[in-house]
């Protein structure tokens, strides 16, 4: 009986851990859910695509920076500039968790903690991924001046806060790899 | 075994590249890379970034950093390896012009830069756009390519951004301030998002991203900076302004030469043409003073005589009556001196006749 469920847990664990990585793979090409030789491919390939995707939304802020520059509006120029500042920071996070990597730790590291590094990995890519999608909105609603502009400034601001947090929850998960 | 530093100042060189011919030569002698934290490596190959390490990844590797680039070294047409410092590093550049109301101000701005080793092959783009020149030939000189730039310092970035920031940020903002607002919070935030507005371009080419900007409204500072730092292209700028300021001011002055001369001329002919008009009229105005004179001479010589001839009857009257009233006034005296002497002669007689009787009385 105890075979049976643990044999259930290891299907079921296996079965969403295959969904996870199917949908990071959706965003970060050859990733393979820690199931490789190199298990710090898989981790780099993660920091790579976070710093790609954080440029991107640096472009965009910069975009609702101009917008407010040339049009004078202070407040979106100043809610801009926030945005760009936690995204300067969430990179500088990204890079020095780059350098952290000193400890050669991840051939020790148990498949369920890759297991849990996955699920980290889905969180901080898909709050990304929400923020780029609202900042691309954001960027239409303030061109055309629409009503929804304060709302989606917010929900960017948060956003962004947001997969940060999941990224430094990630970083302290790595850092505990013994 | 040795260690290597890949850069030999770390303060100003910010990226360096290295051909295959290098790696297979230097860098698979018998040494070890050292990338401290916040530097990348990054392996290109025909121009795509194959691979993105750290020191920690090339210790992984079995046999070290010198099987690793052996490894990596087979096959493919063009491979570089590329490396990054790609920690936040600070330039200073000049910040200068004028404001709403005319006043010139000055100051030093400090950017906080960032070189992203994710966007590295633009940085080899741009690198390998700066071709590196050399004069060849004897008699016929002529300039060709030695080669592409292979490193990145901040003196670079510094030169390149100096002039640029000058005129799309600094001039602009400054332009749109009174000289009172200078030190507030409006300003600050004004110049910060007009540098990430209008060098966005050159950043993003590069592959570097601006992370923090603010300006020191300090003119000592950037007397010093302009007399340390500034970049070479302004002095270039500088000295081609100076020789077409030059050239402007030597035709300004061959033509002032040239229209004086001709106005001098002109001057000339029209005063000596004065001249001789007054000259003549000077001439013939002379010419009648000169005959009213002599005949207000001959006039004068006429009266004169006339007095003259007058004043000689008059003096010869005088003479005669001169004569007159000293041949009256001998007369008077002779008579007088007759007088005297008759007298005396009497008394002299009266004197002799006493004298007589005295000698007969006794």
């Amino acid at each position: 009986m105890v075979e049976i469920i643990t044999g259930a847990l290891i299907g079921y664990r296996l079965v969403k851990d295959a969904k996870f990585v199917l949908s990071i793979a959706k965003y970060v090409k050859d990733y393979q859910g820690y199931d490789t030789k190199d298990n710090k491919e898989d981790d780099r390939a993660v920091r790579n695509w976070i710093m790609e995707s954080i440029n991107g939304l640096r472009t965009h802020a910069v975009n609702l920076m101009e917008n407010g520059y040339r049009n004078d509006d202070d407040n979106l120029e100043r809610e801009a500039k926030v945005m760009m500042d936690n995204l300067d920071l969430f990179k500088n996070e990204v890079n020095l968790a780059s350098a952290r990597e000193a400890k050669s730790v991840w051939n020790k590291v148990s498949d369920e903690d890759f297991d849990d590094l996955v699920e980290f990995d889905l969180k901080v890519v898909k709050g990304i991924d929400k923020v780029e999608k609202i900042m691309a909105e954001l960027e239409i609603e303030v061109t055309s001046d629409g009503k929804n502009k304060t709302k989606l400034l917010g929900e960017a601001k948060s956003g962004i806060t947001a997969a940060r947090n999941h990224f430094i929850e990630r970083m302290q998960f790595v850092g505990g790899f013994k | 075994m040795a260690m290597e530093k890949w850069r030999e100042n770390p303060d100003e060189e910010l990226a360096k590249i290295f051909k295959r011919s290098e790696l297979s030569t230097f860098w698979s002698t018998n040494i070890s890379l050292v990338i401290e934290p916040g530097e990348t490596l990054v392996w290109i190959r025909d121009g795509q970034i194959e691979e993105t390490v750290t020191q920690t990844r090339l210790n992984n590797v079995a046999g070290g950093f010198r099987n690793w680039i052996a490894s990596k070294n087979s096959g493919g047409k063009d491979i570089q390896m590329l490396i990054i410092d790609n920690k936040p590093f600070e330039i200073v550049i000049g910040a200068d012009g004028y404001t709403k109301d005319d006043l010139e101000q000055t100051g030093i701005a400090r950017l906080t830069l960032r070189l992203n080793h994710e966007q590295a092959n633009r940085l080899t783009g741009m690198l390998k756009e700066k071709a590196v020149k050399a004069t060849k030939g004897f008699f016929r000189k002529r300039e060709v390519i030695t080669g592409y730039e292979t490193k990145l310092t901040r003196t670079d970035i510094e030169q390149m951004m100096a002039a640029e920031a000058r005129a799309k940020v600094f001039g602009p903002v400054i332009k749109k301030f009174e000289s009172t607002d200078f030190g507030s919070r409006q300003l600050v935030g004004k110049v910060e998002t007009a540098a990430q507005i209008e060098l966005r371009k050159t950043l993003e080419l590069w592959g570097m991203s601006l992370e923090n900007i603010y300006v020191e409204w300090d003119r000592n500072a950037y007397q010093s900076w302009k007399s340390e730092k500034a970049p070479s292209i302004w002095e270039e700028k500088a000295r081609r302004e100076s020789e077409l300021a030059e050239v402007i001011h030597s035709e300004d002055i061959s033509d002032i030469k040239a229209d004086s001369s001709r106005e001098r001329r002109k001057k000339n002919s029209e005063l000596e043409s004065e001249i001789r008009t007054r000259e003549s009229e000077q001439d013939v105005g002379e010419l009648s003073q000169l005959m009213k004179i002599k005949e207000q001479i001959n006039q004068q010589k006429i009266e004169r005589n006339k007095a003259e001839a007058d004043s000689g009857i008059e003096l010869e009257k005088v003479k005669a009556e001169a004569q007159v009233e000293s041949s009256k006034y001998n007369l008077e005296t002779y008579k007088d001196a007759q007088a005297t002497e008759s007298e005396k002669m009497l008394r002299m007689m009266e004197i002799m006749q006493g004298k007589k009787k005295k000698e007969e009385e006794e």
